[in-house]
């Protein structure tokens, strides 16, 4: 056997937070009469450097060999004390973190109760701890490419600082074009810069980089592994462009498959056969595939290629091809897509003037900026009418649910700087033209955007404000002068009702994430209450996933293009730490077989979603060879189903045994004495 | 079988709560931070997975002296692959020793909570407070 | 001359993430900070929204991270005097100010605040508790050792008397060091925005800062709990002013500062625990609750029974009895008009100003500055830490007002774009 087992105990006031309603010095004390515990301690914070060299102290000086920390979640603290093991030349793995403040302090109501408890906590924690052993982290070569999702901003950035600090990245996007949302703005705010400008540099210096490959009209379709090594398939569809006809133009014109372009959010028609008109890459038509899932449609596209001989230029059927990459780590900048009002939500669907603001923005791209008044439609508008929060800040019982049953409960945090920055340039524009904007609050919270909402003002922009209980009500009106009267409480002239005409309205609609399910389950990632992916810890861990993925930009939730550009290189420079190392320490919290005690039954193996497990030759003594389960250190995720599958209990997760637990238990109930 | 559950003694009103150090760990720990108030009674572990459990494991800590035991797993939020199905076959064998050791079935419970399910989170510790309770009056 | 990958100015919470995110890719850095510890004010916070984490429970651990990180040096009490660039690399001078206790020798048992005799305001505090004019700064302090302020000190000896490791040096000198740097990055915080005349410019015992109610609220409160400055007693009506020191271009202060309405419905919503016969009114222009989990934070607040009232302060009053009468322009449906209302204590949720002044930053570096006074980025839409210097980066509240996590954000992006820099340069 080896050396005594000493364990050392020391139980965290955390100022007041466990203090006040755990006994800390009376826990210490019971505790030190403990069997094994050669030290127990309190402190008032445990995890300052007083605290941590106290540990550190007693460890060289005591010769403690186990470590108890009772203070808040190990969540926030295990890592920092398993440092201090570290520091003090101890194994990390001989220390045992209990829960005393949000699992006792600030569940409790009684002091006495819950010193009890935090008693028996801790005593659980020292018959674990007293079995366990010293353990090495598994080292995994890390691969070093990565692979980023998403070809907007936030994924060109991710991709571009990566490719810059030498790493290889593999950019794939869903759709036949890079670019994303921002490529389909104008101008952004608050500093004007032009959208086009922007997305068109960062996809320059993309495609120019030499370790960046980009993927386009590809998808991730599977993968496994870890964060270190994942090999993942992607399946890319082809553009469906043989050879591309002289006369594109003319011989689109004859093409009977149109739809709603989404590239203009649906304020035009286009072919199927398509290249956007703002900025992107490549630059090159493409066939639109996902609109010709119909077999009739696309029975309807192969007559027509067929009957205008464009068999030699257009691919009749898409083509598939299927590849697999490894990569060491992966980024998720998926994006969002703007919300859909249902129909009828202030006059949506209802009449063609009611619009979204991605449409407004591309109204205004479209007319003759030469034209003293805005006509859209081919009728002049002389009001317009901005409603903020559609989709976004729902409340219960005051909003209807999605399609999902779901309320967007949250801000979508671009919006109000938008509509105020567009309402700006309307003015700009034309100066004539009456605006309004019905609100909650104005969130113009960045250095220059109070600027933009004082502007507006000064531009007489009107300015009404609105109570969620009581919305605006669009009323469309028949052979009018306008084509809208807007009722509201205003809050902002004493509660009264006010109409105000309009002949467009424009809803700013908020965010909302992507339908990318199947992604999701391939690596398992987290989602929040708001659909949209979620991080580790706001502030720990902004862009990191409790499964090891990074988050990019709005894919993380709802964030304006310079918001999306800091998230998007975040997330580069923690990639970048991980694949500078050559290898990566995994938890050593894996299942282990007892060979004196398997009878190779296969049931783990059967078990086993991770195929980590088989049934080997195994020499278990000189030169006799029998059949045993073996794992598979870098595939088992140490989730322990084939623990219980095991009928000869031969299979443990290391760290984790089923006896340890159980000693924990008999030390759990133990009646605690004065 | 009913009658004999009913006539067992229950030491203890402890409740064992078995969490997954991923996901259900966190559910307890979101309790924690709202400072939602719950029994003193009730004692949480981790591990890596319930699924690491025999049906037998069960019956013994109840035989030890706790009234109950909750197994929160981590439902479809899982990060292993398939393990809810397989835990909750193992439960299903754990009642079936019960009901033969004459053990009411009421004093195991699975669950699914979140990383954030505070709320579900809450309302199993008290459902099997509750009910512990009101088998202790009937002693 | 020591050299150094990257210099970061200031250990807040942006500064020691673009420390630890260099760090972690082999970089070497030196971050250096003028206060006596790290933590920036984070380090001085109660509890931080949306999550209610204890803000030391978030910041110790990274606080803690890079002073055992072996590729970061920390300098606290240290302040640059001049930057030069020299041949692709910036060779500064760093003014070391004595702490007068050897930083080895001190092991922060703390019997030298002990023994001294001399009691003076605590900063940390916000100048609401005590201290001695030795000792260590604050419970969660880093270095944990013992500063000694000769502005206090009386030089009785004391304390060198009974240090157990005589680590007591008041013969300590400023010290000049000059290092070579390939990158640097401005970190350099806020501050907040002084109280306006018409809310009693700082003579109003029972007008306080928000930082103030966060020492108030935090567990080490200087108090022991949130009692009124001017006479120790418990408030039963707190009012919160927005937009104290913001929105208002009458103190040049025309831009919104981002966190107050964050911070004033966290501490509202502490106060129902802290303080939970207390009223609690907040009078606001817009609540912009727009970041992640924020809005929803907001709503919770409402629920428990925060009163929001829309609502401008014109001026604050104060009363014999201690009370500040309010003059208020309400906007509410019920309540419609110019009021006068009485509140026994007032929180002012004050703006953000950047800490290092624009003149100063001028006298070290020509960096462009923004209007506003903050260190201009010169391309907010893709490159966010970028100033108009090469290898000169900018992070956190130096840029623009924002928030933890912002600045967190921030503070990645700038060690992203510093790690290609020094790379470039190596190459």
């Amino acid at each position: 056997m080896s050396e005594k087992v000493k364990i050392g105990v020391y139980v965290c006031h955390c100022g007041f937070n466990i203090a006040e309603m755990v006994d800390v010095k009376k826990v210490a004390e019971v505790l030190g009469k403990e069997e094994d515990v050669e030290v127990a301690k309190d402190f008032i914070f445990m995890c300052s450097d007083a605290g941590q060299k106290m540990i550190e102290n007693d460890i060289k000086e005591k010769g403690i060999n186990r470590v108890i920390v009772a203070s808040c979640s190990p969540l926030l603290h295990e890592k920092t004390f398993q440092g201090v093991l570290e520091r003090a030349g101890l194994n990390k793995f001989l220390f045992e973190h209990i829960n005393i403040r949000e699992q006792v302090s600030w569940v409790s109501k009684n002091k006495e109760s819950a010193t009890e408890k935090a008693i028996r906590l801790i005593r659980g924690g020292i018959a674990k701890i007293r079995k366990q052993q010293a353990l090495e982290p598994i080292l995994k070569k890390v691969t070093k490419s990565v692979a980023v999702i998403g070809g907007g901003v936030a994924g060109l950035i991710s991709a571009k600082n990566l490719g810059e600090m030498g790493v290889d990245v593999t950019l794939i996007e869903k759709s036949p074009f890079i670019g994303g949302m921002v490529a389909r703005w104008d101008k952004l705010f608050p500093n004007d810069e032009n959208a086009q400008d922007i997305v068109r540099k960062l996809i320059e210096e993309v495609k120019d980089n030499k370790h960046i490959r980009i993927l386009t009209n590809s998808q991730i379709v599977g993968g496994k592994g870890s964060l270190g090594g994942y090999s993942v398939t992607i399946e890319t569809i082809s553009r469906g462009i043989k050879r591309l006809p002289e006369n594109i133009e003319n011989i689109l014109s004859s093409c009977p498959i149109e739809i709603d372009s989404p590239e203009s959010f649906g304020l035009e028609k286009r072919k199927i056969v398509y290249k956007p008109e703002y900025i992107c890459y490549p630059e090159e038509y493409a066939i639109d595939w996902d609109n010709l899932s119909d077999a009739k449609e696309l029975e309807k596209y192969k007559k027509w290629v067929k009957e205008s001989n464009l068999e030699e230029k257009f691919e009749l059927e898409k083509t598939v091809t299927k590849e697999e990459i490894n990569v060491g780590a992966i980024i998720f900048a998926t994006g969002f897509e703007p919300y859909e009002p249902y129909e009828g939500e202030y006059g949506w669907k209802k009449h063609p003037n009611v619009v979204t603001l991605p449409q407004l923005i591309e109204i205004l791209k479209r007319v003759d900026k030469n034209q003293t008044h805005f006509v859209y439609n081919g009728k002049e508008i002389k009001s317009v009418a901005f409603i903020h929060c559609v989709g976004s800040r729902q409340i219960e019982g005051e909003d209807i649910p999605g399609p999902d049953g779901k309320l967007n409960t949250y801000c979508s945090r671009y919006c109000c700087n938008a509509t105020i920055h567009t309402a700006n340039e309307l003015k700009k524009l034309y100066p004539n033209l009456h605006v309004y904007e019905f609100y909650r609050d104005i969130r113009t919270y960045g250095l220059d955007d109070e600027d933009m909402y004082t502007k507006a003002s000064k531009n007489d922009v009107i300015f009404l404000r609105f109570n969620n209980e009581y919305k605006p009500e669009v009323q469309i009106l028949e052979n009018e002068k306008y084509n809208f009267v807007i009722s509201v409480k205003d809050q902002l002239s004493y509660y009264e009702e006010v109409d105000i005409p309009a002949d467009m309205v424009v809803l700013s609609v908020g965010m909302v994430p992507p339908q990318i399910d199947d992604l999701v389950s391939i690596f398992t990632v987290s989602r929040g209450n708001d659909g949209f992916l979620l991080e580790a810890h706001p502030k720990l861990k902004p862009v990191e996933t409790s499964s090891g993925i990074f988050l990019a930009g709005t894919a993380q939730g709802p964030m304006n293009a310079s918001e999306a550009a800091a998230g998007a290189t975040a997330a580069a420079v923690k990639v970048a730490a991980v694949v500078s190392k050559d290898e990566l320490a995994l938890s050593p919290f894996i299942a282990r077989v007892d060979i004196t005690k398997c009878d190779a039954t296969g049931k783990c193996v059967e078990v086993c979603e991770y195929n980590a497990i088989e049934v080997t030759e195994v020499e278990v003594e000189k030169g006799k060879v029998e059949r045993k389960a073996q794992v598979n250190p870098t595939l088992c995720v140490g989730g322990g189903t084939c623990v219980s599958a095991c009928p000869n209990q031969a299979i443990r997760i290391v760290g984790w045994t089923n006896e340890q637990i159980e000693d924990m238990i008999t030390a759990m109930i133990k009646e605690v004495k004065e | 079988m009913q009658q004999n559950a009913k006539r067992q003694k229950i030491k203890t009103k402890k409740i064992l709560i078995i969490t997954t150090n991923d996901i259900s760990y966190l559910g307890a720990d979101t309790a924690g931070q709202q400072h939602l108030k719950y029994s003193e009674d009730a004692l949480i572990i981790r591990v890596p997975d319930p699924v690491i459990f025999p049906p037998d494991f069960y019956v013994r800590t109840l035989e030890k002296g706790f009234g109950g035991i909750i197994v929160a797993s981590a439902g479809d939020e899982s990060p292993f692959l398939n393990s809810h199905a397989r835990l909750a076959k193992n439960i299903d064998a754990a009642y079936k020793i019960m009901n033969e050791k004459g053990i009411d079935t009421k004093r195991l419970v699975l669950t699914a909570i979140c990383s954030i399910c505070a709320g579900s989170f809450i309302k199993a510790v008290n459902n099997m407070t509750k009910y512990l309770d009101s088998v202790h009056e009937q002693e | 001359m020591k050299n150094y990958d990257a210099l970061v100015i200031g250990a807040g919470i942006s500064g020691i993430q673009t420390a630890l995110d260099l760090a972690e890719q082999g970089f070497k850095v030196l971050m250096i900070d003028k206060k006596k510890s790290t933590g920036g004010v984070m380090i001085q916070l109660s509890k931080v929204f949306p999550t209610l984490d204890c803000a030391s429970c978030i910041t110790t651990p990274k606080m803690s991270e890079a002073s055992n990180h072996p590729n970061i040096e920390t300098w606290t009490l240290s302040e640059v005097t001049s930057i030069s660039e020299n041949n692709g690399s910036y060779v500064v001078n760093i003014l070391k100010h004595p702490r007068y206790v050897d930083l080895v020798k001190c092991t922060g048992c703390g019997i030298c605040e002990e023994v001294c005799p001399v009691i003076v305001e605590d900063e940390y505090n916000e100048y609401y508790g005590i201290r001695k004019a030795v000792g260590v700064p604050f419970g969660t302090a880093i270095p944990q050792k013992a500063v000694l302020e000769p502005e206090y000190c009386i030089f009785c000896g004391a304390c060198a008397k009974k240090c157990p490791t005589q680590a007591i040096e008041y013969d300590q000198e400023p010290e000049n060091i000059e290092v070579k740097v390939k990158a640097v990055i401005v970190a350099t915080g806020f501050e907040q925005t002084p109280i306006k005349e018409e809310y009693g410019g700082g003579r109003y015992k029972n007008v306080i800062n928000a930082l103030t109610m966060e020492r108030l609220l935090a567990p080490t409160s200087p108090f022991g709990g949130v009692f009124r400055p001017g006479d120790g007693k418990n408030p039963y009506s707190i009012a919160y002013i927005q937009c104290a020191g913001s929105r208002d271009a009458s103190i040049g202060v025309p831009y919104c500062s981002r966190v107050c309405c964050m911070f004033a419905v966290k501490q509202a919503m502490l106060l129902c625990g802290a303080a939970p016969l207390a009223d609690i009114t907040i009078y606001y222009m817009d609540i912009r609750a727009f970041g992640k989990r924020y809005e929803e934070f907001f709503q919770e607040a409402r629920e428990m029974g925060i009163n929001f009232v829309k609502g401008k302060v014109a001026k604050i009053e104060e009363l014999e009895n201690g009370n500040l009468k309010l003059r208020v322009e309400v906007q509410e449906e019920e309540d419609y008009g110019v009021k006068e209302i009485e509140h026994e204590l007032v929180v002012l949720s004050s703006g953000m100003l950047p800490a290092w002044k624009p003149e100063k930053v001028r006298e070290i570096l020509p960096l462009e500055i923004h209007k506003y006074g903050f260190i201009k980025s010169l391309q907010p839409h893709v490159n966010p830490s970028q100033t108009n210097l090469d290898g000169i980066f900018v992070s956190g509240t130096a840029m623009a007002p924002m928030d933890i996590v912002d600045s967190i954000y921030s503070g990645s992006t700038a060690a992203m774009k510093a790690a290609l820099y020094i790379k470039k340069i190596k190459e």
